[in-house]
């Protein structure tokens, strides 16, 4: 399940300006990332391409950067990095194109994946001091091996604020990215199934822009790899565009749960809804004579339902037979694809409304089975006669009964 | 139909005048008298069902056997399988009280994301959260039985009796029902989607 190297983690790599950062809080050094071990100075440019990338925008406008912040004690967060800014208003659609249009008036391209969320994540208002509720083991960062993992409060800053690159690359080196360490077919261990960053380990960007209730690993959901297509695919029926697959996406988180660990359980908040990427998984079901996985789980299945329907938990539990890529949707997040495009929320409902009718088609048929074995009329046989001779089957009882017509 | 009873149901509250009305036209009424067979097993060419008044028993039926799965109340809807699948549901449901129905003719499901998207929205999530309901009732009797047919594979009428499932409590209302159903076809495009429901007006 987990590689042994990875429990001796080495010292955190700093950027080549952490001095200069003087002013910035220490950072726990559980930075964990096998890409810093790796190769450093690559992953230090990697680093701080991905948070130009996406979290800080050149080509904006800077905003004027606030007194600094108290440094953290128990968990890093970004409000350590970078100061707070001021509360945006929510982006809107420019009718003239195919832009989004930001609240500085800057045209955002939609066909970029990241752009949706990317906006909202800076949007959101910063909760000081709130802690987020109990979240699903899965969830809540009780990897094996890492101990009880303290969740990263929402970021308190926008994203467009400028920082430097010594800035941002000491922060991510300082913070905890745990990747997912699922098995690999090759043995070379540690390497994700497949996806965005199945050659580079976790998107540190992603970690940053973290929400509490995702596992700071996750990393966006690219529309275009293999595993996205795969299961949007499967979800859809192969309906969806690649706009709004895009779309979808981008409201979405990517992670891994390690083969035999719960995606959630039965009874525990409802807070995310879950499409299966790649691997295999169970629906399971405690009774008296413990759990019962009913309905297996595959590429394009969706789960966690009751985070869509509004209802408060889920009755089942969810758990990984293999290493389980998923794609985890927030209810807040569906919340915003509902009012964003509604035709796109209303194919994930109707996708997971046919997978709820099959999944009661299924039961309902399999104990159906079970009690014809009792009620069929026994007189008759249990396997058809094979008196038309047509088939092998036939051919070699008729052999058998009346050897000498057949010779 | 009419909008205020729509908007009395459990879950349905938060319907707008507007999109009660709208919802309202879009179907047709049917009356089920207590002990009918509001739905037969796998019946494709029927419509999705909102139970808007009385209750109704879901029953896995094998023989002259059934077992009750979940009880159906105002707000829940059964047969959502031939909306979107064209099949039948795989459980049948039948009255115990007077049960007024409300049926969606399945074109209105496929031109939901053409209407209203908070009709539309609010439509699919109610129906998805009455087929949770269903199935987290489901599931216990379903993994008991897959424990009893892990542990033996050929059940005997015993053991199909200790799991549960009992002779059908009104035979003589079955068989009244089985008398009484007839197909009506409802005036619209496309084909029929009350077949096998018998009005009772």
């Amino acid at each position: 399940m987990h590689s042994t190297h990875d429990d001796d983690p080495p010292a955190p790599h700093r950027g080549p300006d952490s001095a200069h950062g003087a002013h910035q809080p220490a950072l726990p050094t559980t930075a964990r990332s096998s890409t810093a071990r790796a190769v450093p100075g690559r992953c230090e440019a990697d680093r701080i391409g991905h948070a130009h990338q996406w979290i800080v925008r050149s080509d904006l406008t800077p905003l004027p950067v606030a007194s600094e912040p108290a440094p953290p004690k128990a968990a890093p967060r970004m409000a350590a990095v970078t100061p707070s800014a001021p509360q945006w208003p929510p982006r809107r659609r420019d009718p003239s194109s195919s832009f989004y249009v930001g609240h500085d008036g800057q045209r955002v391209e939609e066909s970029s994946p990241f752009a949706g969320f990317a906006i909202d994540r800076g949007s959101r208002p910063a909760a000081a001091g709130a802690q987020p509720a109990n979240y699903p083991i899965a969830h809540g960062g009780t990897q094996p091996g890492t101990g009880p993992r303290t969740p990263a409060s929402p970021p308190a800053t926008g994203y467009r604020t400028p920082v430097s690159d010594g800035v941002v690359s000491s922060a991510l080196a300082g913070l905890p990215i745990q990747r997912p360490r699922v098995h690999n077919p090759h043995g070379t261990g540690g390497t994700p199934v497949v996806g965005p960053t199945s050659h580079a380990g976790a998107d540190p960007s992603a970690a940053v822009l973290a929400l509490p209730e995702i596992p700071a690993y996750a990393t966006p959901v690219h529309p275009a790899h293999a595993d996205a297509q795969l299961a949007f695919e499967a979800l859809f029926s192969g309906e969806l565009s690649p706009g709004d697959a895009a779309h979808v996406a981008a409201r979405m988180w990517r992670y891994t749960v390690p083969a035999g660990q719960p995606l959630f359980a039965a009874d525990e908040p409802a807070e995310s809804a879950f499409v299966v990427a790649t691997g295999l998984g169970r629906i399971e079901v405690s009774g008296p004579f413990g759990p019962m996985a009913l309905i297996p789980l595959r590429s394009g299945d969706l789960v966690g339902l009751a985070a869509l329907t509004g209802d408060a938990t889920n009755g089942h539990a969810a758990v990984a037979a293999s290493d389980l890529v998923v794609f985890a949707l927030r209810r807040d997040e569906f919340h915003k694809l509902c009012a964003e495009a509604p035709h796109l929320a209303q194919r994930l409902l109707a996708a997971g409304l046919v997978q709820a009718s099959r999944r009661i088609r299924a039961l309902a048929e399999r104990m159906t089975q079970y009690a014809q074995l009792d009620t069929a009329d026994p007189a008759a046989p249990a396997v058809a006669p094979a008196e038309s001779r047509g088939s092998r089957l036939g051919r070699f009882l008729a052999r058998l009964k009346d050897p000498k017509e057949n010779g | 139909m009419n909008a205020s009873l729509l908007q009395g149901l459990p879950g349905w509250s938060g319907l707008s005048d507007r999109e009660a009305i709208a919802l309202a036209g879009l179907g047709v009424d049917r009356y089920f008298r207590a002990g009918s067979v509001v739905g037969v097993p796998h019946q494709a060419d029927s419509a999705p069902l909102l139970v808007v008044a009385g209750e109704a028993k879901l029953l896995l039926e094998v023989g002259e056997l059934s077992l009750p799965v979940a009880t159906l109340g105002p707000g829940d809807w059964w047969n959502v399988d031939a909306a979107f699948e064209l099949v039948g549901c795989a459980l049948s449901l039948r009255a115990l009280t007077d049960v007024k129905g409300f049926l969606l003719p399945r074109e209105i499901w496929a031109g939901l994301g053409n209407r209203q998207a908070g009709l539309g929205l609010h439509l699919l999530r109610q129906v998805l959260s009455s087929q949770l309901r269903i199935t987290a009732d489901l599931a216990p009797h379903a993994a008991r039985w897959q424990h009893a047919a892990a542990a033996k594979r050929k059940p005997t009428r015993k053991d199909i009796l200790e799991l549960g499932m009992v002779k059908l409590i009104a035979p003589t209302a079955r068989a009244d029902a089985r008398g009484q159903r007839e197909v009506e076809l409802v005036g619209h495009q496309g084909p029929a989607i009350a077949a096998a429901f018998k009005v009772q007006r």
